[in-house]
């Protein structure tokens, strides 16, 4: 098994990458025969990625999330996943290229940093954490979401505003249709981030002695989600649309990621186990 | 293949001699039984604005397109014409110029959607008067599965072709559904006309017409089911409407930029989308730095136009393969109507000599040899008869302008001496 799992963290990033050039490929190049492959492809990676996380899970007897590598690797299957999710149940279907190039950055990481624990503390393996961290993960991909499709937003009103007619103009879905997924996005990502906090922030007492409210991860959460707070009360009660909403989204996005990498590498905090 | 093609295009005459040319339905009727009874066996006339198309097989050799041309003249006179506005194809030619016609690479604006039903209305009109065979039926078929190929294995027929369609595809690139926005056409001229066409193709419903003159804006509004807006309300009313298309002839600004912001101001600044097709202007051009207005004007416009024709121009290369691989189905398909009944005879005469030779010889062999040596015979003929008909059908599967398998049916007919048996389909 243990083989099988090494073999599976080398395969898995070459799996997004190959992805990846297929959707960047037919970005380019529109081809009815590649779109098939490159979605038949999408769903093998993310069968073998989720046969990965569960032997994982199985072999060191505890979800993976003990270390900030594992999480990348789960963050990544559930990026991929909303992306597919996405692709059935919309028209979507020429922004794969923007939004798979974050997995694949995610798990090429995770599979050349991801360490076996095989020990870890019993706290890890309550089911609170579980909650907490799936909701928190589905958080950070749809405020991810939110700011690939805000970022394409401006770029399609630029071009059309400055009257380009390009190759991102050609295959970009509609304004309105990017406004309103990088608005859902935003709320999907809101009610689980707003989730995730709840039950952290009663769970720690629980889980921790001497527990610190000052944790960096915990400020930086606290500071995205009221980003997202404020763009969304103000969409909803101030009418506010298009560039002002993205600007605040993106923002939010910039947070994140500092507080998904950065922060997590720098600082040792209650967020950082192992 | 004995297929002709007499055509008269824009690219061989003038307007003025297409439409002097140009058959009504009823005419076509009447002239495909006419010219059927005399000149072609099988007919199919294609008219349109750009184009009056006449495809048939002749009933005799003798037959040209030189009689097909006078025969249409003699019905539909015309002076000033020449024979050089003409164009005549035969044989493949005319089966490559009605697939170039259906793909709509023949057309005045590269990738024209309408030819590929006007190619099917004048099929359905000649299967109407029966004067549909086997071979057009076979030719205009592929014809129309071409068409249909064009349209989904390449994006022949996606961009715009024109300055309207190119403002209402815009609009597509702002709003998710057009028909839940609201439209403004202001001026009830040619180009609003236009316009408003390619917005009902798109489902449009929510419509308003505002022109100077009341009466023609309500004449167009009755036409189309569109709502009226007074032209004195204009300005005060800009804020209601989620597309604006304006093309007047007025010849200065009608809407200044304070005037739009105004207007964006009382909306909340929710997104604008306005096509200035006027010329002069009917917009301040300096409308476009207000946020979430997306103002174009014809220049724009037509770049986009551009834009849309040179990658349609850049697609033709695809779209010959797909016409080079429909001509060789086609021919081979002709080529297997010829070499069948050939085949035919010759299994038969074989089959003939065996059994004569069999019936002769078998008494000198003991009766439990008999069904063995039928068996042998049998198999020698099957075997000697296998390679000509591989020979046969892989001619027949090869595109032949130089007339080679009318040739090599020749020789085998003179060589197996099938003459006086025949060959229907010739």
């Amino acid at each position: 098994m243990k083989i099988l799992i090494e073999n599976l963290n080398i395969a898995i990033p070459i799996l997004y990458f190959i992805v990846f050039i297929l959707y960047f490929s037919n970005f380019w190049k529109p081809r009815k025969s590649l779109a098939r492959l490159k979605r038949i492809i999408l769903f093998l990676t993310l069968l073998i990625h989720f046969f990965y996380l569960f032997a994982r899970t199985i072999e060191f007897d505890h979800v993976p999330i003990t270390n900030i590598f594992e999480i990348f690797t789960l963050l990544a299957f559930a990026i991929t996943l909303s992306y597919y999710i996405l692709e059935l149940i919309t028209e979507v279907r020429n922004t794969g290229m923007f939004i798979l190039f974050i997995p694949m950055v995610f798990q090429i990481i995770s599979s050349l940093k991801i360490v076996d624990l095989l020990n870890v503390q019993e706290i890890l393996r309550s089911p609170f954490l579980g909650v907490h961290v799936f909701t928190a993960l589905a958080g950070y991909a749809g405020i991810t979401f939110s700011a690939i499709y805000g970022g394409l937003y401006l770029m399609l009103y630029k071009q059309i505003k400055m009257h380009r007619f390009g190759l991102l103009y050609q295959r970009l879905p509609n304004l309105e249709l990017l406004e309103s997924l990088n608005y859902t996005s935003a709320l999907i990502g809101f009610t689980m981030l707003s989730t995730a906090i709840v039950i952290g922030i009663i769970w720690m007492p629980q889980a921790f002695t001497n527990p610190s409210y000052f944790d960096p991860k915990l400020i930086a959460t606290i500071f995205i989600w009221i980003l997202y707070a404020l763009g969304i009360t103000t969409k909803i009660f101030a009418k506010w649309r298009g560039k002002r909403i993205i600007y605040l989204s993106l923002a939010g996005f910039v947070v994140a990621l500092f507080s998904m990498t950065l922060l997590n590498l720098l600082f040792t905090g209650f967020h950082k186990f192992h | 293949m004995n297929l002709i093609s007499v055509t008269i295009n824009h690219k061989t005459a003038p307007i003025e001699l297409r439409e002097a040319l140009y058959l009504s339905e009823i005419e076509i009727r009447k002239i495909l039984n006419q010219i059927k009874e005399t000149l072609l066996k099988e007919v199919c006339i294609l008219s349109t604005c750009n184009r009056t198309e006449i495809y048939g097989v002749p009933s005799n050799h003798s037959i040209t397109y030189r009689e097909v041309q006078e025969f249409i003249l003699t019905q539909k006179p015309v002076t000033k014409i020449k024979s050089d506005n003409f164009l005549n194809y035969y044989s493949c030619g005319a089966a490559n110029h009605l697939f170039r016609v259906s793909s709509g690479i023949d057309s005045l604006v590269i990738g024209d959607q309408q030819i590929l039903g006007q190619v099917k209305d004048a099929y359905n009109i000649a299967v109407e008067e029966n004067c549909v065979g086997t071979f057009l039926q076979k030719t205009f078929q592929s014809a129309l599965k071409l068409g249909k190929r064009i349209k989904t294995e390449t994006d022949l027929f996606e961009g715009p072709t024109s300055v309207s369609s190119a403002a209402v595809q815009l609009a597509g690139k702002i709003f998710s559904d057009l028909k839940k926005k609201s439209v403004l056409v202001i001026g009830a001229g040619e180009t609003g006309k236009l316009t408003i066409q390619n917005l009902i193709q798109k489902n449009v419903t929510n419509l308003t017409i505002s022109n100077r003159t009341f009466s023609r804006a309500e004449k167009l509004a009755a036409k189309y089911n569109a709502k009226v807006l007074p032209f004195d309300n204009l300005k005060e009313r800009l804020n209601e409407y989620d597309i604006i298309i304006s093309a007047t002839s007025s010849n200065s600004i009608l809407i200044n930029r304070d005037e739009m912001s105004a207007a964006m101001r009382k909306r909340k600044f929710e997104p604008v989308c306005i096509m200035d097709i006027a010329i002069p202007r009917d917009f301040d051009p300096n409308v476009k730095d207000i946020e979430n207005i997306f103002y174009n004007d014809i220049d724009s416009l037509q770049t986009m136009v551009n834009l849309s024709l040179e990658g349609k121009k850049a697609l033709l290369p695809a779209i010959q393969k797909i016409i080079m691989e429909e001509l060789i189905e086609l021919f081979s398909w002709h080529n297997s109507l010829q070499i069948s009944p050939l085949l035919k005879s010759m299994r038969e005469q074989f089959e003939s000599v065996r059994s004569q030779e069999f019936d002769a010889f078998k008494n000198k062999f003991a009766s439990n040899e008999v069904e063995n040596l039928e068996l042998l015979t049998k198999r020698i003929v099957k075997k000697l008869l296998h390679n000509p008909t591989v020979y046969l059908r892989k001619s027949a599967d090869q595109v032949d302008t130089q007339g080679e398998l009318q040739l090599k049916i020749k020789i085998l007919k003179d060589m197996f001496n099938l003459n006086s048996k025949g060959n229907e389909s010739e």
